[in-house]
């Protein structure tokens, strides 16, 4: 297994060098000049030129292209254009943000949509049933930061019980953290868990037709036993599969949310940079989702082995 | 030399009764206030939009707030009259021919690293300002310096080839910063009443009381934190929700809730600092003919704009001036007026009676109230017979084609730098500004204009020359103001002695909290 976690990651390298070239060509291709930001659209043109200059924006495309990917095998990320702050920095403090949003949310939500998943495919048609299939169908239509600002008006203005937006680490203070985490995770978990959990439900009801979960039945185990060793577990590999999609997404930024509550997060750190013209940051960050996008499918890939041990031993 | 600057105040027109009462029971309250002594102590915690920057001498208006916190000026100019009164330098000469000034500093400055503010200080911060790798916005003005000396440590020669009438403001918007922390753009040292603590970018900013401030006893406050919030929408629910005691700048959709709410207090800028205007490119027909330009600057229904979107807390006007400027005119701030029959006479008499395709190009990231000013001009349009089409931009590329002057027949701009001396935008503010203007407008008697109050020493001759300046705008119509931008500050009534600047920038240095 560690051998082939090592081949994924090295395969991964190529895929991330295409991707930052990639990146770098679409973003220099953006009309839009980074030294009018810093400068003003009023600064005179020796100004323009020595900012340019200062940025490095004056170098040939290739030069600039190697300096920078130079610089990123050594661990220097550079400088932000407009903070002059060491990108390295802005993403040791956006990441984990992003990152405990992300666990958080999504663990709420493998924690609602899979058992209300399966209870639903095993009682298909049911008011139960009914119900929460309807309930999950319409909060998938549920614009997010519709649901975000609805959730600050009740719970921050009316009720005054969580903050509106901040963030306070986890780590820090649990105790504060979690007020701040509840308003942005309740905007999220929604729309995520339905998605998950009309997943559940469709590949459990695919798997419950099956003949060994009918041969389990015959043989007298417990309808419990029979939901979760055998119809959960044989309908994993699609419900993974959708976690992981989740997962990546909500790594990259739940950019939306984010921005609405205030969370500085990766998404509201490449927005900004998008703005600005910040190329350091731009392409370091999109950098880092292609790593993350490679680290999540790797990761899938061995719970892949887990859930099905056919494809462990590779028959 | 003393009536350099010398402005006259002016009345309060019938349209701000409202707002006179509410300053009349707001100065009766802050009679009772001032009853009580200020309270030292405690956090106010403001949440605004804009992300700040720490470098004294990067002048984005919209972290203004921030750095009057933490850094200070040399002048300061009068809110209600924009005349230049001390602050950093205790008093300032002219010699007779304009072309040396000496500031004589105060005793006992402080830099927030614990060293004394002197002379050398300033011109460092001047040198810097004059280097273009800074990218300071004030680098044209500070290239009229064409010498600097330091005969004693707190007195600053300045040498100038010719008299530069906007020096003091130039002095007014010099943020004078530590000068070793000045190449390290992620510090703020500086003079001013609050120190910088921490900063998180996109998170917060945390600034705390200078024990060593020069003005005695000041600030009141103990800590200022900031809370830099992505979104303006929810910068109201914020401060409804408790969690901060000051929003900044809140959008206009909001203004009634704040209002309504007897929680806090609102502050509306009545005369603003910034234009809403709509440029027009000179350069290509039709719009290569005055009377054309003129037609489309009779069509701007202004007034309906004021009142309907922005809540009557702009002003239509048709000129760059606010009512506290010493060059506002009631008369040419009205001469544009919404007329469509007059707009028809004058496209006919121009020969384009059938009409014509116009675009306009805009960014919601620079003017983002104009969309609804454009949409409704579209309407207005539609009825001599010219078809508007609106193409949107990110603000980089609005950015980029007005610098380059590649706006292809109407943009919507924004303008700053017009509640000052009246000479200033024409020298700082592209749309105004000789050769370079996005308008691709060229005249010669616009250039002597500008040319003799660039000058001009005596006020009463220079202003002058600006309503001469100011009328040919309005016979141009090249660039067209529409209404200022109104700037909405929304507070807990606990918060007491806060000031503004003539820029609508708050000043925390007497500030405190009720307990």
């Amino acid at each position: 297994m560690l051998t082939y976690v090592v081949q994924r990651f090295g395969q991964s390298v190529p895929v991330a060098i295409l991707a930052s070239l990639l990146v770098f060509m679409l973003i220099h291709l953006l009309p839009g000049d980074p030294a009018l930001t810093i400068a003003g659209a009023d600064a005179d043109d020796a100004t323009v030129a020595a900012v340019t200059e200062r940025l490095g924006l004056d170098q040939p495309l290739w030069l600039q292209y190697t300096t920078w990917l130079g610089r990123v095998v050594q661990g220097d990320f550079g400088t932000s254009f407009v903070s002059g702050l060491p990108v390295s920095r802005l993403i040791a403090q956006a990441f984990p943000a992003t990152l405990e949003l992300a666990v958080v949310a999504l663990l709420l939500v493998i924690f609602l949509a899979i058992p209300l998943g399966v209870l639903c495919a095993f009682s298909e048609d049911s008011p139960f049933d009914r119900v929460v299939s309807g309930l999950a169908a319409f909060l998938i239509g549920v614009p997010n930061f519709w649901l975000a600002i609805l959730l600050i008006l009740v719970f921050s203005v009316s009720l005054q019980w969580f903050p509106p937006s901040g963030r306070v680490p986890l780590l820090a203070d649990p105790a504060v953290a979690v007020r701040f985490l509840a308003l942005p995770v309740l905007a999220l978990v929604p729309r995520l868990a339905s998605v998950l959990l009309l997943f559940v439900r469709a590949s459990s009801l695919d798997v419950r037709g099956e003949d060994y979960v009918r041969t389990a039945r015959a043989k007298g185990l417990p309808e419990r036993m029979v939901a979760t060793k055998h119809v959960l577990r044989n309908a994993m590999l699609p419900i993974l599969t959708v976690i992981s999609v989740q997962f990546a997404q909500l790594l990259s930024g739940a950019i939306v949310i984010e921005t609405v509550f205030a969370w500085p997060g990766m998404g509201r750190l490449l927005v900004t940079a998008v703005n600005n013209r910040d190329y350091p940051v731009i392409q370091t960050v999109l950098l880092i989702f292609v790593f993350a996008f490679v680290l999540i499918n790797v990761l899938t890939d061995f719970l892949y082995g887990i859930a099905d041990p056919r494809i462990r031993s590779g028959k | 030399m003393n009536d350099l600057y010398a402005r006259t105040s002016r009345p309060t027109k019938n349209r701000h009764r409202l707002r006179f009462l509410v300053a009349v029971l707001a100065i009766a309250l802050a009679g009772f206030a001032l009853a009580q002594d200020p309270v030292r102590g405690g956090t106010l915690r403001i949440a605004q939009v804009s992300e700040i920057s720490p470098s004294p001498h990067d002048l984005g208006q919209s972290d203004g707030p921030f750095k009057w916190q933490v850094f200070d000026t040399l002048v300061r100019l009068d809110p209600d009259n924009l005349a230049p009164m001390p602050q950093m330098a205790e008093r300032w000469e002219f010699a007779d021919d304009f072309l040396t000034l000496t500031f004589y500093l105060r005793e006992g400055i402080l830099f927030h690293n614990g060293e004394a503010m002197g002379a050398e200080d300033v011109a460092a911060n001047l040198r810097r300002v004059q280097d273009p790798a800074a990218g300071s916005r004030l680098r044209g003005t500070a290239l009229t310096i064409v010498g600097i000396e330091v005969p004693e440590e707190r007195t600053l020669v300045l040498r100038f080839q010719e008299p530069n009438p906007s020096i003091l403001d130039f002095f007014a918007q010099l943020w004078i910063g530590e000068p070793s922390s000045l190449d390290d753009t992620t510090q703020a040292v500086g003079t001013g009443p609050f120190t910088f603590v921490e900063w998180l970018p996109g998170t917060r900013v945390v600034l705390e009381r200078f024990g060593s401030y020069w003005k005695e006893g000041q600030p009141y406050l103990d800590r200022v934190e900031i809370l830099l919030l992505p979104d303006e929408e929810t910068l109201v629910a914020n401060l409804q929700a408790g969690a901060v005691d000051m929003v900044r700048l809140i959008p206009l959709t909001a203004l009634e809730t704040v209002e309504a709410d007897p929680r806090f207090e609102v502050r509306v800028s009545d005369a603003g600092s910034n234009f809403y205007a709509v440029g027009i490119v000179t350069s290509d027909p039709p719009l290569d003919d005055k009377l054309v330009r003129q037609a489309l600057n009779h069509s701007m229904n202004r007034e309906r704009f004021v009142r309907v979107f922005q809540r009557g807390a702009g002003e239509a006007t048709c000129i760059p001036w606010p009512e506290r400027s010493p060059t506002y005119d009631e008369e040419q701030a009205n001469a544009c007026a919404f007329d469509l029959d007059k707009a028809r006479q004058l496209l006919e008499q121009a020969g384009y009676a059938e009409g014509f395709p116009l675009t306009v190009e805009i960014s919601r990231d620079i003017t983002p109230d104009m969309i609804r000013f454009v949409q409704m001009w579209q309407q207005d349009l539609v009825t001599l017979n010219i078809q508007l089409t609106i193409k949107e931009l990110s603000g980089p590329v609005w950015r980029q084609k007005k610098r380059d002057a590649e706006f292809a027949q109407v943009w919507s701009d924004l303008f700053g730098n017009t509640n000052r001396e009246p000479i200033v935008p024409f020298l700082q503010a592209r749309p105004f500004q000789r050769n370079v203007n996005p308008s691709r407008f060229a005249s010669a008697e616009y250039d002597r204009l500008i040319g003799e109050a660039e000058t001009e020493m005596d006020t009463a001759v220079r202003h002058a020359l600006v309503r001469e300046l100011t009328e040919l705008l309005l016979d141009e119509a090249f660039i067209n103001p529409v209404t200022y931008q109104p700037q909405i500050w929304a507070y807990t009534t606990r918060l007491q002695g806060i000031a503004f600047t003539e820029g609508d920038q708050d000043l925390l240095e007497g500030a405190w909290l009720q307990p």
